[in-house]
C-alpha cells in the first residue's frame, strides 16, 4: 500500500507541477498563463467556457496560492478571445462575454454594470451580470447546522449555492467577503512539518477575488467544474454507510456491552458505535465525574468506562468502528486531563497563556502549528492507539477565532482534523464528522447536521435540506434520525415518526439514529412496538449499500452528490423545483419519503414523476411519467422508484456489515428500455482509492421477446474482493419467462412472481474476470399461458376491472377487497369457475387495496392501486 | 410541566451553546457614528438602510473635518467597521476599503475614521461583502406618480395599471414570461414618460423582501427595469410612503392558521383541526377555514380579534389587515408587506367561513349562522348545514361522504387536509362519493350548473 501511495504522490507531483503534501487531494493553484488576462489592477482568469475568475487589487497584487475555497486553477485553457477599444476590454468565450472598463474597480457602489459586466444567453434571452448584483433566484446550498431546526425555520439560514435559476452564480472568494459564520477565505500554504497546508494571510486582504459561474441550467456541469477548482468530494470509508448506534447518555462500559448484545440478539446490522461526550470527564454528578471536566474533555471517565482500551477492543471485535465526540473549544485543562496538560505544556514550553481558574488551561490555539502539533501528538495519537477510528467534532462556540481575525473555527477544525488523519494514518481513509464551515468544506467529509426538534414538520424539511446541500458539494449530511430534542410529549417517542425518519434515513448519505441526553427519548429501536418495521428499513439500507457506495464513488469522480434535487435532471420543469420533498438518490432511484403522520395507518402523498417510466417498489407497478399522482402508502411502505432501464446492485440479506465483500450480489433490474448499471468496489478504508478500485458493468437490452443481461468482467484490481461471484437477478416489469440461458447454456434456475411482474434468475458463481450473458425468452403475451400454481390476478385500470384466472376449474372462489386500514370493502363469492372478472367502480379511486382470493385451497393476495 | 421543562431546557441549551459566537461580522445591521453626523457617537442614533444582503445606504449631512466610522451592532462598542488609514479623507465618487474588527478595546492605531473636506449632503453606501464604502451625490427629490403602469417583454408588452390600495401601497399580481418588466408613469411610452427602476439594474423581479429598495427614476426608454428569469405568477408591491419596491414569486400556500382571542384555542396554533385552513380543491390559490368565532372565547387578550399565520411560527410572514381592527366582513385586502401586528375584528359570535386568496391577497369572510361549534350530530352532517340552502343534501357519517340528494347533476370532490384529493365523482345526483375515510377534516366541493359550494366536514 505504501509503495502505491508513494508512486501516486510522485505522479501527482510530476503531473501537476505543484508541491504536493500528504494531506487532502492535491492541486495546482497557479493557473496556466494562457488562461490569464491582466488589465491594470484587474486580472481575469478564464477557467472554463462558463467560469471566469475576476480579481482586482488597487495594489496590483494577485493571489496565486490556494485558498480555503479554491485549491486548483490549473485547468485546460478553454478557447477564448480578447479585444479592446479605448475604453473597454472584452473577453469572449463560447458561453460568456465580459466587458471591463479599463483602469477601474470592477465593483461600483451601489452595484452596477458600468465598470464590469458579463452577458450570456440563458433560456433564449440575454442575461446580464455585474459584481454585486443580487440574485433572489439562487437555488441555495446549505447552512452550518440544523441545531434548533423546527419545521422550516432553518430555510432562511441556507447560504447561496453554486447554481441559480437566474443562470449564473458567484463564488465570493475575496478575503473581505465574510462567509455566513463571519469567517474568511484565507490563503493556504504548504507546511512541511505538519505535512499539509496551513492558513496564511492573503496578499491583499482588500482585493476582489470572485468567480463567475455562468452555467445556465446545466447545473451538473457547474457542480462538476466546481470540484475541478475546489477539490473533489472525497469518498468516505465504506463503514460510514452502515447503521450507526448513537445516543447521548451517560453510558457505562456495561451499558455499551448491553447495547451491543441487543443489537446482535435483535439481528440489527450495525457498523459504527458512537461514544458521545460523557466518555470524558464532564463535571456532572450523573456521569460520576463531579468536579472534574466539563463541556470540553480529553480523558476517559474511568468511573463509567474503567477499561477503555478493553471496551474499544470489544467493539472492534464485534465489527464496530468507534468515534468519540469532541467539544474542543475550552482547551486542555489540568484538572480534567492532568497528564495531557502536563505533556502538552512541557512540549510547548509554557509558551501559551495558561489561565488559572478551575485549574490551569491551555486555551484552544488551533490557529498555530506548535499547539496543533503538540495537541495531536499528545492527545489524539494516544486515543487513536487505544482504538478510536475517527472523531466527531462538535464545535458550537465562537464561530471565528478570538486570535486570528476571521479564521472560521468550523472550517479550520475540519481542515486540520481531516488532514491530520490523512497524513498520520495513511493506511486509513481520512474522515471526520463535523459541520459545514463554508465553501470548500466539501473536501472534509462527513457532516452531522445537529440538534433538530422531534416532530414531523422538522422531518419534512430534511429531504429538501439534504438534497440542496449538493448544490455546494456538501453531499454527506448525517442527521439525527428520529430527531434530537423534544418540546411536545405527544411526539417524543412516536413510533411512526421515528420509523418515518429512519425510512428517510435509508435514502440519505449517513444512516445514524441519535438524540440528546434525555431519558425520556428512546433511540434503542428494538424497544419500539414497530421495531420489525424499523429493522426492515435497516436491512433495506444494508441491501442498498453496493448501489450507495457506487454512487458515492460517482460523487468523487463527478462532483454530483448522492442526494440530488430533481432539477439537476429536469431543469426546465417547474415541478422539479416545487416538489421539494422529492429527490434522486444516485442515478436511478427517485425518493419521495413520507414526512407526515398517517391517517389510520394510511399515508397519502402526491408525487411528481418526471419524464420516463418509474417502477414503484412499494406498489409493484410501472408509473408513466410525466405525471403527478396521489398515492397511498402503508406504514411499512417507502415511496421509492427505480428508473426504467436501471440495474441496481444490492447486497444479499446475509450481509451484517457493509465492510463485507459478499460473493453473492443481487441485481434489481427494471425492464422496459435499454439500460446499464455499475458496481464499484474497493478495500473500503484505503486512502489510495483514487487508483485502487474495481468496477463491474452491467447492461440490459431487449429485442422482441428476448431480453439480454450482460455482466461484464470486473475491471481493476482490489486485493480482498472475491474472485468469483454468484448473482440473483430480479427483473421487474417483465413478462413471464419461457426459457433462460446463462452463457448459452439452458438454465432452470428461474422463477416468476406475477404479483410483482418479476422474473428472478439465479446465476451460479462465476469468475469475476469473465463475462456472464443471461438471455431470457419471454412469453410474447404477458403471463397468459404460463402455468403457475397460484391464481393470476390482473387489474385493468382503464376499465376498472379485476380479473383472476385459475388455469383450471375451481369449485369455490371467494374474492375479498380490503383498504389499507384493513376494512373489507368488497366481498364476492363464485362457484365452479376457472376465471372471473369484477368491475371495481364501487370502490373509491386513488386508493390502494389488498385483494385476497381463496380458490378452493389456494390463496392469492395482490395489491391493487385504483 | 414536562413540556415547560423541555422548552426551557432547549432554550437554555441554545443560550449556552450559542453564547460567545459574536466575533463575526453581521450582514443585517450597520450604524454610522461620529461627530460628522448629527447622531454623534450615539451608537444607534444613525442606522443605515439595508438595500441588499450586507449592503447599506444612508443619506444625510456630513460635517467637514469631523470623523465618522461604522458600527456593526448597537449592543456596545464591539464590532467596528473602520477606514484603513488614520483620518482618511473620502470624496464623492471614490471607493475606499474598510476593515472590520471585533474588539471591545480597539487600539487607537486600528480605530481609523473617515472625514470629508466639505460639509454637505451625501449618500453613503457601504458594502460589507466587498468591504467598500462610497459617497455619492444625493438624488434630487423625486415626485412619485399616483399611478404606475407595468409593461415589458415578460408581459408580452401589454400594459397593466398597477392596482392601488388606498394610500398604503400599490399591489399587483401578474403572470410573467421570461423577459423584463418596465414600470412607468404613463400608460403609453412617450417623450414625457418617466421610468421607475430598481436600485439594482435588471435585478430579478422577485428581489426586495427585507430590503429598503427605493425606486429610482430614469427617462431612458431603453432601461432594462427588472428581469424575470423564471416564468410564473408574481406579486409586486410599491409602498406609497417610502416608494420602496418588493416582488415575490407566487407559490400557492398549503397551510394557513387562524389565531386570535376570538378563536377556540386563542393564540395557540398547534391544533390543525381547529385553526388550520384547508385548500380549495377548485382553486389552488385559495384556502378555506370554517368554524366558530366567539368574542373572548379564551381569555381577554384581544378577545374579538384574529390574524392569520402562514407558518406555525410567530416570526414568519403573517396575514393582517391594512388598518388595525378592520371588521372581518366581505372581501378585504390582506397586507403582507410590513411587520405590523394589526388584526381583524368581529362583532358577533357565530360560525364563519373565511376564504383567503393568496395570489390576490384578499380575505373573504362569510357569516354563516349563530350556531355553535362543529358538532357531529350522529347523522354525519356536521358542519355542512349550509348545504341545505342549495337543496343539496350531503351525509358525512360512517367514514363516508354521500350525496343524499341534488336537484341537478354535480361534480363532487373530497380533499383531505394536506390538499390531496381522496375521491371524486362526476355528474351524480346521489350516491357515495368517498368511503372508508379516516377521521379528520375534509373539504367537499359540489359544483353543478347552478350549484358551486365548498363544505368543510368533520368525519
Amino acid at each position: 500500500m505504501k509503495v502505491k501511495l508513494s508512486i501516486f504522490y510522485l505522479l501527482s507531483f510530476i503531473l501537476l507541477g505543484a508541491i504536493t503534501l500528504r494531506g487532502e487531494n492535491p492541486g495546482n493553484p497557479k493557473a496556466d498563463p494562457g488562461a490569464v488576462v491582466i488589465s491594470g489592477n484587474s486580472r481575469f482568469t478564464v477557467l472554463t467556457p462558463e467560469m471566469i475568475r475576476i480579481e482586482y487589487s488597487d495594489k496590483g497584487v494577485f493571489e496565486d496560492r490556494a485558498t480555503f475555497t479554491v485549491v486548483n486553477r490549473y485547468l485546460d485553457v478553454p478557447q477564448y478571445t480578447t479585444s479592446e477599444d479605448a475604453t473597454f476590454l472584452y473577453i469572449e468565450t463560447d458561453k460568456l462575454r465580459l466587458k471591463y472598463r479599463k483602469g477601474t474597480n470592477p465593483h461600483t457602489l451601489p452595484a452596477s454594470s458600468s465598470n464590469l459586466s458579463i452577458t450570456m444567453n440563458h433560456n433564449g434571452r440575454e442575461v446580464l451580470w455585474y459584481p454585486g448584483k443580487p440574485d433572489p433566484m439562487n437555488l441555495k446550498g446549505t447552512c452550518r447546522t440544523l441545531d434548533g431546526s423546527n419545521g422550516q425555520n432553518k430555510r432562511s439560514e441556507m447560504e447561496d449555492g453554486l447554481i441559480s435559476r437566474s443562470g449564473w452564480a458567484v463564488i465570493e472568494d475575496s478575503w473581505s467577503s465574510a462567509r455566513a459564520d463571519g469567517s474568511r477565505s484565507f490563503a493556504l500554504e504548504p507546511d512541511e512539518e505538519l505535512g499539509y497546508d496551513w492558513w496564511a494571510d492573503r496578499k491583499d486582504p482588500h482585493a476582489m477575488d470572485v468567480y463567475f459561474l455562468g452555467y445556465g441550467n446545466n447545473y451538473k456541469k457547474a457542480l462538476s467544474d466546481y470540484t475541478l477548482i475546489a477539490g473533489k468530494i472525497p469518498l468516505p470509508p465504506s463503514y460510514v454507510f452502515g447503521y450507526w448506534y448513537s445516543k447521548y447518555s451517560s453510558y457505562s462500559a456495561d451499558d455499551y456491552r448491553e447495547i451491543m448484545n441487543s443489537l446482535s440478539s435483535n439481528e440489527i446490522p450495525t457498523d459504527v458505535m458512537i461514544l458521545d461526550m460523557d466518555w470524558h470527564w464532564n463535571g456532572n454528578s450523573w456521569s460520576m465525574s463531579e468536579g472534574r471536566g466539563g463541556w470540553t474533555g480529553w480523558s476517559w471517565n474511568t468511573n463509567l468506562i474503567p477499561d477503555p482500551v478493553g471496551l474499544l477492543k470489544e467493539m472492534h471485535d464485534r465489527n464496530f468502528k468507534v468515534a468519540l465526540n469532541l467539544h474542543p473549544a475550552d482547551g486542555v485543562n489540568s484538572v480534567e486531563s492532568p497528564e495531557f496538560f502536563t505533556a502538552m505544556n512541557e512540549e510547548l514550553r509554557g509558551k501559551y497563556d495558561v489561565k488559572g481558574s478551575a485549574g490551569k488551561t491551555i486555551p484552544w490555539y488551533l490557529d498555530y502549528t506548535d499547539f496543533t502539533n503538540a495537541f495531536f501528538s499528545t492527545i489524539i495519537r494516544e486515543h487513536e492507539s487505544e482504538g478510536v477510528d475517527f472523531w466527531w467534532l462538535d464545535w458550537q462556540q465562537h464561530l471565528t477565532s478570538p486570535y486570528t481575525n476571521g479564521l472560521g473555527q468550523t472550517f479550520w477544525c475540519n481542515h486540520v482534523f481531516y488532514n491530520d488523519m490523512a497524513v498520520n494514518r495513511p493506511d486509513n481513509r481520512a474522515v471526520i464528522f463535523h459541520r459545514w464551515g463554508g465553501l470548500g468544506s466539501h473536501r472534509y467529509q462527513i457532516g452531522f447536521s445537529g440538534d433538530a426538534l422531534i416532530n414531523f414538520p422538522t422531518l419534512a424539511f430534511q429531504p429538501y435540506f439534504t438534497a440542496t446541500a449538493s448544490n455546494v458539494g456538501y453531499g454527506y449530511w448525517g442527521h439525527d434520525l428520529g430527531g434530537h430534542a423534544f418540546t411536545d410529549e405527544k411526539t417524543v417517542n412516536d413510533p411512526e415518526l421515528v420509523l418515518r425518519w429512519i425510512q428517510f434515513g435509508v435514502f440519505t448519505p449517513i444512516f445514524r439514529t441519535h438524540a440528546t441526553n434525555d431519558s425520556r427519548i428512546e433511540r434503542q429501536i428494538w424497544k419500539f412496538p414497530n421495531f420489525p418495521d424499523m429493522l426492515e428499513a435497516v436491512r433495506l439500507r444494508y441491501a442498498l449499500f453496493p448501489y450507495i457506495y457506487t454512487m458515492a464513488r460517482e460523487a468523487y469522480d463527478t462532483g454530483i452528490s448522492l442526494c440530488r434535487p430533481l432539477y439537476y435532471e429536469y431543469p426546465d420543469k417547474e415541478e422539479a423545483y416545487s416538489f421539494e420533498e422529492e429527490y434522486f438518490f444516485g442515478n436511478d432511484i427517485l425518493v419521495a419519503p413520507i414526512v407526515e403522520a398517517s391517517e389510520n395507518g394510511v399515508s397519502t402523498k402526491t408525487i411528481w414523476f418526471p419524464e420516463g417510466n418509474w417502477w414503484s417498489v412499494a406498489t409493484n407497478e410501472l408509473i408513466e411519467g410525466p405525471c403527478t399522482m396521489t398515492m397511498e402508502f402503508s406504514k411499512t411502505d417507502i415511496p421509492y422508484f427505480y428508473r426504467e432501464g436501471s440495474i441496481v446492485p444490492l447486497n444479499p440479506a446475509s450481509v451484517k456489515n457493509v465492510t463485507e465483500h459478499p460473493d453473492h450480489i443481487i441485481l434489481n433490474v427494471v425492464a422496459g428500455k435499454e439500460g446499464s448499471g455499475k458496481l464499484y468496489e474497493d478495500e473500503g478504508d484505503n486512502s489510495d482509492y483514487d487508483v485502487a478500485f474495481a468496477t463491474t458493468a452491467f447492461t440490459q437490452s431487449q429485442s422482441g421477446n428476448k431480453r439480454t443481461l450482460m455482466i461484464y468482467p470486473r475491471e481493476g484490481s482490489v486485493d480482498n474482493l472475491p474472485a468469483a461471484k454468484a448473482y440473483t437477478v430480479n427483473i421487474y416489469n417483465s413478462n413471464a419467462p419461457e426459457a433462460v440461458k446463462i452463457n448459452g447454456v439452458v438454465s432452470t434456475q428461474y422463477s416468476y412472481a406475477p404479483e410483482s411482474k418479476c422474473t428472478t434468475v439465479e446465476i451460479p458463481s462465476n469468475s469475476c474476470a469473465s463475462a456472464v450473458t443471461v438471455e431470457i425468452e419471454e412469453s410474447a403475451s404477458g403471463i397468459a399461458g404460463i402455468t403457475v400454481d397460484a391464481p393470476k390476478i390482473f387489474y385493468d385500470k382503464s376499465s376498472d376491472t379485476l380479473t383472476a384466472e385459475f388455469g383450471q376449474n375451481k369449485n369455490s372462489v371467494e374474492l375479498a377487497m380490503f383498504n389499507l386500514a384493513g376494512a373489507e370493502c368488497l366481498n364476492r363469492k363464485y362457484q365452479n369457475i376457472s376465471r372471473f372478472s369484477e368491475k371495481l367502480t364501487m370502490l373509491p379511486t386513488s386508493q390502494m387495496y389488498v385483494c385476497k382470493i381463496i380458490a378452493d385451497n389456494q390463496v392469492a393476495v395482490e395489491k391493487v392501486s385504483k | 410541566m414536562k413540556k415547560v421543562i423541555s422548552l426551557l431546557t432547549v432554550f437554555l441549551c441554545s443560550l449556552s451553546v450559542f453564547a460567545g459566537m459574536s466575533n463575526s461580522i453581521e450582514y443585517t445591521q450597520l450604524y454610522i457614528v461620529g461627530t460628522a453626523v448629527k447622531g454623534g457617537w450615539n451608537i444607534s442614533a444613525t442606522p443605515m438602510s439595508r438595500i441588499d444582503r450586507g449592503v447599506f445606504m444612508w443619506t444625510g449631512t456630513l460635517k467637514a473635518g469631523e470623523p465618522f466610522k461604522f458600527m456593526n451592532s448597537n449592543d456596545g462598542w464591539h464590532k467596528h467597521v473602520v477606514a484603513t488609514t488614520k483620518d482618511e479623507l473620502i470624496k464623492k465618487g471614490e471607493i475606499h476599503n474598510l476593515d472590520f474588527y471585533a474588539n471591545w478595546q480597539l487600539p487607537d492605531m486600528l480605530d481609523n475614521k473617515f472625514m470629508v473636506d466639505e460639509t454637505g449632503d451625501y449618500v453613503v453606501t457601504v458594502d460589507l461583502r466587498s468591504m467598500n464604502v462610497c459617497l455619492t451625490e444625493p438624488i434630487a427629490d423625486l415626485t412619485y406618480p399616483d399611478k404606475y403602469y407595468m409593461t415589458g417583454s415578460a408581459l408580452d408588452n401589454q400594459v397593466i395599471e398597477v392596482a392601488k390600495i388606498e394610500n398604503f401601497e400599490f399591489k399587483q399580481s401578474i403572470t410573467c414570461k421570461a423577459g423584463n418588466i418596465i414600470l412607468m408613469d404613463t400608460p403609453v411610452k412617450g417623450d414625457d414618460t418617466r421610468y421607475f427602476v430598481p436600485v439594482f439594474e435588471d435585478v430579478d423581479l422577485s428581489f426586495g423582501k427585507g430590503f429598503m429598495s427605493k425606486l429610482n427614476m430614469t427617462t431612458d426608454a431603453d432601461t432594462r427595469g427588472w428581469s424575470v428569469s423564471v416564468p410564473g405568477d408574481y406579486i409586486v408591491y410599491i409602498s406609497c410612503s417610502e416608494h420602496k419596491y418588493m416582488g415575490r414569486k407566487h407559490i400557492p400556500h398549503k397551510y394557513l392558521y387562524i389565531v386570535g382571542g376570538c378563536c377556540e384555542r386563542s393564540w395557540d396554533y398547534s391544533d390543525d383541526s381547529i385553526c388550520g385552513f384547508v385548500p380549495n380543491p377548485e382553486n389552488p390559490d385559495e384556502l378555506i377555514w370554517e368554524g366558530e368565532l366567539r368574542i373572548g372565547w379564551d381569555g381577554d387578550t384581544e378577545p374579538d380579534r384574529f390574524k392569520i399565520l402562514t407558518e406555525k411560527s410567530w416570526t414568519d410572514e403573517n396575514y393582517h389587515p391594512y388598518i388595525a381592527d378592520t371588521l372581518a366582513e366581505g372581501t378585504v385586502p390582506i397586507r403582507t408587506t410590513d411587520g405590523a401586528d394589526s388584526k381583524w375584528k368581529i362583532t358577533k359570535d357565530g360560525r364563519y367561513k373565511i376564504i383567503v386568496n393568496t395570489r390576490n391577497e384578499t380575505m373573504t369572510t362569510i357569516y354563516l349562522s349563530p350556531n355553535n361549534a362543529i358538532s357531529n350530530n350522529g347523522n354525519g352532517t356536521a358542519g355542512i348545514d349550509s348545504a341545505d340552502t342549495d337543496l343539496v343534501k350531503l351525509s358525512c357519517g360512517n367514514n363516508m361522504v354521500e350525496v343524499i340528494y341534488s336537484p341537478e347533476p354535480v361534480d363532487v370532490k373530497v380533499v383531505n387536509l394536506a390538499g390531496n384529493m381522496v375521491s371524486q365523482k362526476k355528474g351524480i345526483s346521489k350516491g357515495v362519493v368517498a368511503d372508508n375515510l379516516s377521521s379528520g377534516i375534509y373539504v367537499v366541493s359540489v359544483v353543478g350548473a347552478s350549484v358551486n359550494r365548498i363544505y368543510k366536514v368533520k368525519i
